[in-house]
């Protein structure tokens, strides 16, 4: 099991606020801070937290679509951040991305089908026929219909577009899909029948993938693994039956106590997270969540938790533990 | 009157290769004043087209071609299908506001998040600049936005996807309009900014009355703001009623479908539950039921005749033969 596909290593990302009529650099918004994690071969790795934590930047990152300010990434024994450009280009038949947006990320220009046929067309050498095949078969996979083909993505509806994105992304085959909120927009039909889709890619061809939601109960349903993302930083990470039945991180606590019910008629009572949202210009001394942790100690607000191993493959930066 | 907006027998066509078919067919509903109706429905059945159609916002090829949208704010009453674009330009924004399901779509790139929301300001009402960007501020805290001081200079692109979704909200409820409609106002939220953004839409609700519409495929989401419900399914209403009727006495085949597909998450052994086959594309439409190729209780009716939408009990209403006499009728 343990056969790591992708090695993530301190991983940073530091956005530059340029501010003044000489629009120097003066401050940094600190969006990712040395993210450290692994994924295996054939595994779903989810990474959840909230709005703004900076999951996608992570995302984003490990693909290059966002220079990482430092770090190291691995896949498959490839140094990815040393890869040229033209080097990169190649990785990418293997590593895919599905935006969180498809509205801003599909190109409006493009019918359908020739969405769907120019990843094929770029990176294989296959026949028209073949190509139309593939195409033809992923449409129906993603519940769309091969009349939909030869409409632009502004004739779609929400959902529609992002199973468009999906499909898109897939159709090569990858070994690995960074995940950006795939299922957000989707009645909860459709959003099984995708979901069973990607089940299945999983055990025929061996997909790994990383998978980054809001969606709690679909998290627990179809992952291996999870990272709670706070503020940059990984506040808790293990296997997804661990983080779930016994969370360690009061940040982890707080956020399962908001998970809805899967009774639309049991109205549970939210712990809404009460104290500042630190700014990730200028993260607090200490641990990141103090403002609003319900436990918080004198050295949470001297020392930074480190991300330490408590249980087996289960780690937690909080000093409790 | 005490609905703010009734929506009669409306039609959305789409004219494509000079032949027009039918997206939205034969769709009524009331808003009751202060009240909430929630919207679910399969992806792509025509929530957000009905919902722009309200708005007025409509663009070719798209167009309703037949109803009325009856808006009433108390005092008056008109049917914006009738009204000029410069009635409208005053109702957007003011009275009736939109979220829009992306919210890429209501906002520039080439501006920053003060000048946007500000905008909606300058429109409406004459506000001094210090009063507007207090306004502004005020409005960006409320929806959980933080160090909003510094994140209204940003630009679109600088935003997660969650903190975009709550600039598009703080435009819709900046001026405190009479009627929100929410389209997938929370998807793009995690669990805990979902609940602070519920709350605040309820807070507006007692504090200004204000009356939603709520589409959303997040049932747990309705079971939270909604009183009233419709399920729409391939342009048409299939089932109506309360929060109750919806979910506890659930009628039509489709919405049991949706629940079970809820409750399956829940299981980690099976597969997941899906609604078989896929939903029919417009102007293709079968004689009979829309849903009878995927139904699971079809019986030999459904594939000759349309079902109407019948009511079951007081307030509920639902499209299907099941409840309507069934195969005896043939
Ligand atoms: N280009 C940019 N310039 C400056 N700041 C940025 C930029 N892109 C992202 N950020 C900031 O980085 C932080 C992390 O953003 P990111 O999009 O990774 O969040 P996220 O976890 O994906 O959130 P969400 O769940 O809302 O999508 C946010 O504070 C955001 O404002
Ligand atoms: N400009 C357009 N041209 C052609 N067809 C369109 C256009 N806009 C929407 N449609 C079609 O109209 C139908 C209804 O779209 P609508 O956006 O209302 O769906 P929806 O119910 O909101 O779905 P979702 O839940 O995925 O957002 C869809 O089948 C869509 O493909
Ligand atoms: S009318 Fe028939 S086919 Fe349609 S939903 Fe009801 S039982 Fe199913
Ligand atoms: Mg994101
Ligand atoms: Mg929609």
């Amino acid at each position: 099991m343990s056969n790591p596909i992708l090695v993530v290593e301190n991983l940073r990302k530091y956005f530059p606020i340029k501010e003044g009529i000489f629009n120097r650099t003066k401050n940094y918004v600190r969006a990712v801070e040395n993210v450290s994690f692994s994924v295996n071969e054939r595994e779903t790795f989810a990474i959840v937290g909230e709005s703004g934590c900076g999951k996608s930047t992570t995302g984003r990152s490990i693909l290059r679509l966002i220079e990482p300010t430092s770090g190291n990434v691995v896949y498959n024994g490839i140094d990815v951040l040393a890869l040229s450009n033209k080097e990169l280009r190649g990785l990418r038949k293997e590593i895919q991305i599905i935006f969180q947006n498809p509205y801003s990320s599909l190109n409006p220009r493009m019918t359908v089908k020739k969405l769907l046929s120019e990843p094929l067309e770029n990176n294989y050498k296959l026949g028209q026929k073949e190509i139309q095949e593939k195409v033809e078969s992923m449409i129906d996979k993603v519940g769309l219909s091969r009349k939909h083909l030869d409409r632009y993505p502004h004739q779609f509806s929400g959902g529609q577009r992002q199973r468009i994105s999906i499909a898109r992304s897939i159709i090569t085959n990858p070994k690995l899909v960074i995940a950006d909120e795939p299922v957000s927009a989707l009645d909860v039909s459709i959003q099984s029948q995708i979901l069973n889709l990607l089940m299945e890619l999983q055990k025929e061809l061996g997909l790994t993938m990383i998978f980054i939601s809001h969606d709690l109960n679909v998290v627990r349903r179809i992952s291996n693994r999870v990272a709670v993302m706070y503020l940059g930083s990984i506040a808790e990470i293990g296997e997804t039956e661990d983080i779930f039945n016994t969370p360690f991180h009061p940040y982890t606590e707080a956020l399962l106590s908001a998970v809805p019910s899967l009774d639309p008629m049991v109205k549970k009572k939210r712990n809404i997270l009460k104290g500042e949202i630190p700014s990730p210009i200028n993260p607090p001394i200490g641990c990141v969540f103090q403002t609003r942790c319900s436990k918080v100690m004198d050295i949470c607000k001297k020392k930074r938790p480190e991300l330490i191993e408590i249980d087996k493959n289960h780690k937690v930066a909080c000093h409790l533990y | 009157m005490d609905n703010i907006l009734e929506v009669k027998n409306l039609n959305i066509d789409i004219v494509e290769n000079k032949s027009t078919k039918s997206l939205v067919e034969n769709v009524s509903f009331n808003v009751k004043r202060k009240g909430s109706l929630g919207i679910v429905g399969e992806s792509g059945c025509g929530k957000s087209i009905t919902a722009m159609s309200i708005m007025q916002l409509l663009s070719h090829p798209l167009k309703a071609t037949k109803g009325k949208i009856i808006f009433n704010d108390g005092s008056k009453s008109i049917d914006m299908r009738e009204a000029n674009s410069n009635i409208m330009r005053k109702i957007r924004g003011k009275e009736i506001s939109m979220i829009f399901q992306e919210p890429m779509t209501a906002l520039d790139p080439l501006f920053t998040i003060e000048e946007q929301i500000a905008e909606v300001l300058k429109f409406h009402t004459d506000l001094k600049k210090v009063e507007m960007k207090k306004l502004v501020l005020e409005m960006l805290t409320k929806v959980g936005i933080p160090q909003p001081q510094r994140i209204m200079k940003n630009y679109p692109h600088q935003l997660s996807g969650g903190m975009l979704q709550r600039v598009v909200i703080s435009m819709a409820l900046i001026l405190n309009p009479k009627l929100i409609i929410a389209d997938e106002p929370t998807t793009a939220l995690d669990v805990t900014i979902q609940a602070q953004i519920l709350e605040l839409i309820n807070d507006l609700r007692s504090s200004y009355d204000t009356s939603i519409i709520m589409i959303t495929h997040d049932l747990g989401v309705i079971a939270e703001t909604c009183e009233d419900v419709i399920v729409f399914y391939a342009g048409q209403i299939v089932e109506e009623g309360n929060i109750m009727d919806i979910f506890h006495n659930t009628s039509h085949p489709y919405t049991k479908g949706l629940i079970n597909a809820v409750r399956s998450l829940g299981d980690k052994e099976t597969e997941l539950f899906t609604i078989p086959g896929t939903v029919p594309v417009a102007g293709e439409f079968s004689k009979g039921c829309r849903f009878a190729e995927r139904c699971g209780e079809a019986m030999a009716i459904c594939r000759e005749k349309e079902p109407e939408l019948m009511e079951i009990s007081p307030g509920h209403n639902t499209r299907c033969w099941l409840y309507n006499g069934g195969d005896t009728n043939v």
